[in-house]
């Protein structure tokens, strides 16, 4: 039965929780957005790193990529000057902003390929610690270090653990990145360690510009549907352990216009083939990446049955021909990474900053 | 007790013919242009790896376990894989390249796990406890892994992963090129052992015992350690360390056996040993689809709760 009076009851009720949600709502999403503003992270990319400018300097969060909660926040007040460096990555991207007279130790000297960081090692400026997981706190405490960066796999070794509270420890998981730009990304943390930030901050503009620039052309001059498909990788016992597809591997694959065969496989890490399912895919596959090996004589003395592979007489590419250079300036240089790749992909490799053809 | 064995054998025998065809003709069928080049280079040689590795390590974890005269004697638990492991580091970082050849891997492994056996048998002769014997053998085991990651810290890259993918273990590794070289080793060491039946029932008595039934029990203990090394040697150089099968088939074979009779045992090990590594290979066939899982973890899920069983049934 209709009921004028209960009709104009509901309607005011209907109006008076619509003003009071739409109050909710704006007021809510007003509150965030000036919290959001006066934070402002100025990591774009990155998935696990966030630095915000404060009048202090910087303070950085650190996620753990497990977990997704934050592992390391600190703040840096003033450059610190004395830096201990356990992977090539690291020791990269201080070379990349110039800055290798703050490095302190390092790991596995001996593979090094920065001709800076070798001659203060000459000098003993820099101390060689070995071994990433079995360094001596010991050295560090005499070399004052100030900082540790470590690379975090799996959990914190009893060595790290053992370091004095003021010695800052960070993990650099840079390796846990899905995109080559995110990974890139973590030279703004070596930049606010330095006190070098907006020169990272360009840097890393810069290497954003030039690696969309190449991802454009790729996409322009890519018309055809076949792209060459690409195996990377290589066999190790009885398993080929090559990157999952949402790895920032597979990520710079697509890129740079490569059909790469494991790309629908879950991940950010490596996928474990056997070779039964690498004979299977093999006749499809046009360019094989990332051997490990300098050599087709190398990878045969390795494993004589490659000969046999489907796409061993194909070309093979590797960064071997100098593969420190590679560990230390792939990850904060993806532009020139892609433009390998893309060249490779392409089939006309004019100059390659990496990568090699395997003879 | 001769028929049950015999029964047992001929069991075995069908059960390795099942499992074979199985593997080559059933999990592995291929279609396409390379069907007979994947045939012949990758199905048969894998094939062919099981049957050899799982016949020469029960073969020579038999050996061992007479020689010794412990059950729990085996080429893995007692470093004798260790010990061939070590001169094949040894020769892959240390040697020029031009010595890198099929002859100087098997040879390197041969003399390294002659020189580990020998090694723990003076030891055992030292040592009654059967526990004691076996913490040396992992200690023996640490030592050689030790000097493998000093020679490492002097190595190339390459050379490291070279080594570091031996190490795995595989039945994957051996070429039909190879196949003929390892099959040989394998049937010579086979057979050989085969003439050495008498004084191993004998042995089993005890030295003493044998001595009075006119063994020379010297010359028999040189022999075993000799055919062990080949063993043992042979299987490491071309499909590196595999663990467990040489411990546990002898002991399986005793508890189904029942015997002391080594010709039994013998033919029982071989025709098990490969069983169970086909077996296994079955098994990495089968979870392919899902996961891919290299020998070792498998023998070791099956093989080590084995051991601990032995080990608790010993007290």
């Amino acid at each position: 039965m209709y009921n004028p009076a209960t009709f104009q009851m509901y309607r005011s009720l209907i109006n008076f929780f619509g003003l009071v949600f739409f109050f909710f709502l704006f007021g809510c999403t007003d509150q965030k957005t000036t919290e959001h503003s006066k934070k402002e992270n100025l990591c774009q990319h990155s998935q696990y790193l966030r630095i915000f400018k404060n009048p202090k300097g910087y303070k950085v969060e650190i996620l753990d990529p497990d977990q997704q909660r934050k592992l390391h926040v600190f703040q840096i007040q003033k450059p610190y000057t004395r830096i201990a460096v356990l992977s090539a990555t690291h020791v990269g991207m201080l070379a990349a902003l110039d800055q290798q007279e703050k490095i302190c130790a390092v790991s596995n000297a001996k593979y090094l390929h920065d001709a800076r960081v070798k001659r203060l090692l000459r000098l003993k400026r820099i101390e060689d610690l070995q071994t990433e997981m079995g360094f001596s706190v010991e050295t560090l405490l005499q070399r004052k270090a100030q900082v540790v960066v470590y690379s975090g796999f799996g959990n914190e070794s009893q060595q790290l653990k053992r370091l004095p509270s003021n010695m800052l420890r960070i993990a650099n998981f840079e390796w846990r990145e899905k995109t080559p730009l995110a990974r890139a990304e973590w030279v703004l943390l070596f930049g606010a360690l330095c006190g070098q930030f907006d020169d990272a901050q360009q840097l890393f503009e810069q290497v954003e510009a030039n690696y969309s620039h190449i991802k454009k052309e790729v996409q322009q001059n890519n018309h055809s549907n076949q792209l060459p498909v690409l195996l990377s990788g290589n066999l190790y016992g009885d398993q080929w352990i090559a990157p999952a597809g949402q790895s920032f591997e597979a990520c710079i694959y697509k890129d740079a216009g490569l059909a790469y065969l494991f790309s629908k496989e879950q991940g950010t890490g490596s996928v474990f083939k056997s070779l039964v399912e690498i004979l299977r895919k093999g006749p499809a596959v046009g360019l094989w990446l990332n051997p490990g090996l300098p050599s087709r004589k190398a990878i045969l003395k390795q494993y004589p049955k490659a000969q046999y592979f489907p796409f061993f007489k194909k070309p093979i590419y590797c960064y071997t021909s100098n593969t420190n250079k590679y560990w230390e300036q792939a990850a904060v240089h993806p532009d020139w990474l892609l433009s390998d790749l893309s060249q490779i992909a392409a089939g006309q490799t004019k100059k390659l900053h990496f990568y090699a053809l395997l003879k | 007790m001769k028929q049950r064995s015999i029964q047992l054998l001929l069991i075995t025998g069908i059960l390795l013919l099942l499992l074979s065809w199985v593997h080559l003709f059933v999990l592995q069928q291929e279609q396409g242009a390379n069907s007979t080049l994947i045939f012949w280079e990758f199905q048969v040689p894998r094939l062919l790896s099981a049957l050899l590795a799982g016949a020469g390590l029960s073969l020579s974890g038999l050996l061992m376990q007479n020689l010794f005269q412990n059950p729990m004697a085996g080429p893995y638990v007692l470093g004798i894989n260790s010990g061939a492991s070590l001169f094949i580091s040894i020769l892959i970082l240390g040697a020029a390249p031009v010595f890198l050849n099929e002859l100087s891997y098997v040879s390197a492994a041969m003399i390294g796990a002659f020189l580990a056996a020998s090694f723990m048998f003076v030891v055992s002769k030292r040592v009654q406890n059967i526990q004691s014997l076996l913490v040396i053998g992992l200690m023996f085991a640490s030592f050689t892994g030790a000097i493998e990651a000093v020679l490492q810290s002097f190595a190339a890259p390459e050379q490291v992963k070279q080594l570091f993918i031996w190490n795995m273990g595989s039945l994957q590794q051996m070429s039909a090129a190879q196949a003929p070289w390892m099959a040989t080793l394998i049937v010579f060491g086979m057979a050989t052992t085969l003439f050495l039946v008498k004084g191993l029932n004998a042995m089993v008595l005890g030295d003493a015992h044998a001595l009075q039934l006119g063994v020379k029990v010297k010359q028999l203990k040189i022999a075993i350690l000799f055919v062990t090394a080949l063993l043992a040697g042979s299987i490491t150089a071309y499909c590196g360390p595999i663990a467990f099968v040489g411990l546990a088939i002898p002991n399986l074979a005793r508890a189904l056996l029942k015997t002391q009779d080594h010709l039994l045992l013998i033919l029982f090990s071989v025709l098990a040993g490969s069983c169970f590594l086909v077996a296994i290979d079955v098994l990495i066939l089968l979870l392919d689809p899902w996961l891919s899982l290299p020998v070792n973890v498998l023998t070791a899920v099956i093989g080590a709760p084995y051991v601990a069983y032995l080990m608790l049934r010993q007290r």
